[in-house]
């Protein structure tokens, strides 16, 4: 076997296709989505700035709390309106619920299948179930619906969040952190294959979603090269390329290929020095720094070591909002327009969302990049190195390494109807 | 003793009892209105026909006799009791707020259960005069859309965008324009826009009506 194709390679949503030809000794692979475009941008042109999070946050289910805060601190950016500090914590920490969510899904259903780890999910079947079940409360509670929140606008909270909707979904997830760390340590017990990561570039959101991101711009985006001021500049750090047969597009940082995520996050935080860490966990954490470093497979054990490191964190935050009465806040329509930037942590890597509002408070342009269009390039180039080290004297590859590249895609966990766009050629 | 099949469970039941006790008995529920046992059955409400060896029958008029097959539940009797829900529903205005229920009422529960269209989800929302969310100037499709959600998101302060898909009643749509839309000011093509969006079209019957009510 010379060449391959794989259809439908990744298992969250929408359909993607890693094409990989072999020819003299040379490889190269192509990651391109296949799926239709879906036009959010297009969508919310035209409409009213309290409209837009509602609608953008519809691009994806499993990630509808990442677009609507991302969305918002946007448009509150775009105002000039600021949030207040309770408000600013409660959508962290929905987003921060929903980011180990992802992941416990993501290891469980996903990935670990990949790396023999069906006995460890087929051990914790029934009590993944009931994580993402205590989560789904949790995230209810918060955020009004469990997906596509409700319960804030531009400007803070409506009328449905009460101090009450705090302490009783801290009280769901009670002893939810315990559990957790089984089922992690059966994560970090499967081998992962051995890849030198060609690319070991990456970009964060500094502290982010460890700590609070403030209200809306300029960000801080720390990378492995040293860090960034971003706002309305991001289109010349973030660099989108159109590439043939691919709906999506792919993203490059400056002109470098890079990744983002869980494992870009956890090296970002160890070379910080695992501030928000204590003790046993940062022990444990600094133990993955090589790894982390160098292989590309190691996001697995990132996702598993965020989720009890957010967890814990989550947990903190809403202890300190416990039994305080939420105050509603309703924007007056006396604003005026302006264009903003959002930048937070999504559950798979960074995600941004840029609107332009005019003066009659409607969006005239909107622009949106997704982590899965920012990793695609480095997926393509970390599949290109594998299938690269596996080549015979022959010429020609064996199917095992088929399986292997799938493994590999897999393990950024791509989700591509968000990463979709209409392509002008 | 009588003895009657319901749904095929044999029940053995006192003579001159009703077909709505033997299906009690058998443990089937037939829902109803009007009836109260005891006190009244007068079979005004017509919600609880069933089939007595395959004749359409109010359940808490008609007598169990010896041998009846009763079927409680087919598609047949669904459409039929929903029809007449239908039927009491057009005379009746919804407006549960200022009820004393509150839209905790068996005639909403059956509605909803039957999926009855004519009740908007305004029907079951709380907000209403300087609290509803087109009067803070939110565009709400809660006057167009089916109930049965309770209101989840309007309580919450966020507007309705109509995840129930719209009510087809004439009369909802006259008096979402009327006491909602136009009472509000809101713009007709705003409203057609949001409903575009949402419902990915706008209903041709519900277009000859928005174009009338904006002249």
């Amino acid at each position: 076997m010379s060449s391959f194709r794989i259809s439908a390679v990744e298992r969250v949503a929408g359909e993607s296709e890693l094409i990989v030809s072999v020819e003299g000794g040379d490889v190269r692979v192509e990651y391109n989505s296949v799926v239709s475009p879906r036009s959010f941008e297009a969508l919310v042109k035209g409409r009213k700035y309290k409209e837009v999070p509602y609608i953008v946050s519809r691009i994806c289910g499993v990630c509808s709390h990442a677009h609507f805060w991302a969305s918002n601190l946007a448009i509150e950016s775009a105002l000039g309106v600021s949030v207040d500090d309770t408000t600013a914590a409660l959508r962290d920490a929905c987003n921060k619920i929903q980011i180990v969510q992802n992941h416990l899904i993501h290891l469980a259903f996903l990935a670990l299948p990949d790396y023999g780890g069906g006995n460890a999910v087929k051990n914790y079947l029934g009590r993944l179930i009931r994580f993402n079940k205590v989560l789904n409360e949790a995230l209810q509670l918060l955020g009004g619906r469990l997906t596509n929140p409700n319960v804030y606008f531009p400007g803070g909270f409506t009328a449905g969040v009460r101090g009450s909707h705090v302490e009783k979904s801290l009280a769901v997830m009670k002893g939810l952190a315990d559990e957790l760390g089984e089922f992690v340590d059966a994560v970090l017990s499967v081998e992962i294959p051995d890849l030198r990561d060609p690319s070991p570039e990456y970009a964060v959101l500094h502290n982010s979603p460890f700590e609070t991101v403030p209200n809306g711009g300029p960000y801080v985006l720390d990378t492995s090269g040293g860090s960034l001021t971003v706002y309305e500049n991001y289109r010349n750090i973030f660099r989108e390329q159109i590439h043939d047969g691919s709906t999506s597009k792919k993203c490059l940082l400056l002109d470098r290929v890079f990744y983002v995520g869980a494992r870009a996050r956890l090296l970002n935080l160890l070379r910080r020095g695992g501030v928000i860490l204590e003790g046993d966990l940062k022990y444990r954490l600094s133990r993955y720094w090589d790894l982390f470093n160098t292989n590309p497979f190691s996001n697995v054990y990132a996702k598993a070591l965020e989720s009890i490191i957010l967890l814990k964190n989550v947990m903190d935050i809403l202890e300190g909002y416990r039994g305080k009465e939420l105050k509603s806040v309703a924007l007056d329509d006396s604003l005026k327009g302006g264009h903003g930037v959002g930048i937070i942590e999504a559950p798979r890597g960074l995600l941004i969302h840029h609107y332009v509002i005019d003066e009659n408070l409607r969006v005239v342009n909107a622009d949106i990049i997704t982590p899965t269009v920012m990793f695609s390039r480095h997926i393509e180039v970390a599949t290109e190195t594998l299938v690269r080290k596996l080549v015979g004297n022959n010429g020609t590859v064996d199917s095992s390494v088929e399986s292997l590249a799938e493994a590999l895609v897999r393990a950024y966990d791509p989700c591509i109807p968000c990463a979709v766009h209409v392509i002008r050629g | 003793m009588v003895e009657v099949y319901v749904n095929g469970v044999k029940v053995e039941v006192p003579p001159n009892s009703l077909v709505i006790e033997a299906a009690e008995r058998a443990g089937f529920r037939i829902p109803t209105l009007c009836y109260l046992q005891g006190l009244f059955n007068e079979a005004t409400c017509r919600v609880c026909v069933v089939k007595v060896n395959g004749r359409v029958v109010p359940a808490c008029r008609f007598p169990a006799a010896e041998g009846s097959e009763i079927v409680t539940e087919d598609d047949e009797l669904r459409r039929l009791r929903r029809i007449n829900l239908e039927l009491l529903l057009s005379t009746h205005r919804i407006e549960c707020w200022g009820c004393v229920r509150k839209g905790r009422c068996e005639l909403l529960s059956l509605a909803k259960e039957m999926g009855v269209e004519g009740i908007p989800v305004c029907a079951e929302c709380p907000l209403y005069g300087p609290s509803c969310l087109l009067n803070k100037g939110l565009l709400c499709l809660g006057a167009l859309t089916i109930a049965g959600c309770n209101a989840e998101c309007v309580r919450k302060g966020s507007p309705c965008i109509g995840c129930r898909g719209y009510v087809k009643s004439a009369e909802v749509w006259r008096d979402a324009l009327d006491n909602h839309y136009r009472k509000y000011g809101i713009d007709v093509g705003e409203l057609t826009s949001l409903i575009k969006l949402f419902w990915n079209y706008l209903p041709s019957e519900l277009r000859k009506f928005l174009e009338v009510g904006s002249r």
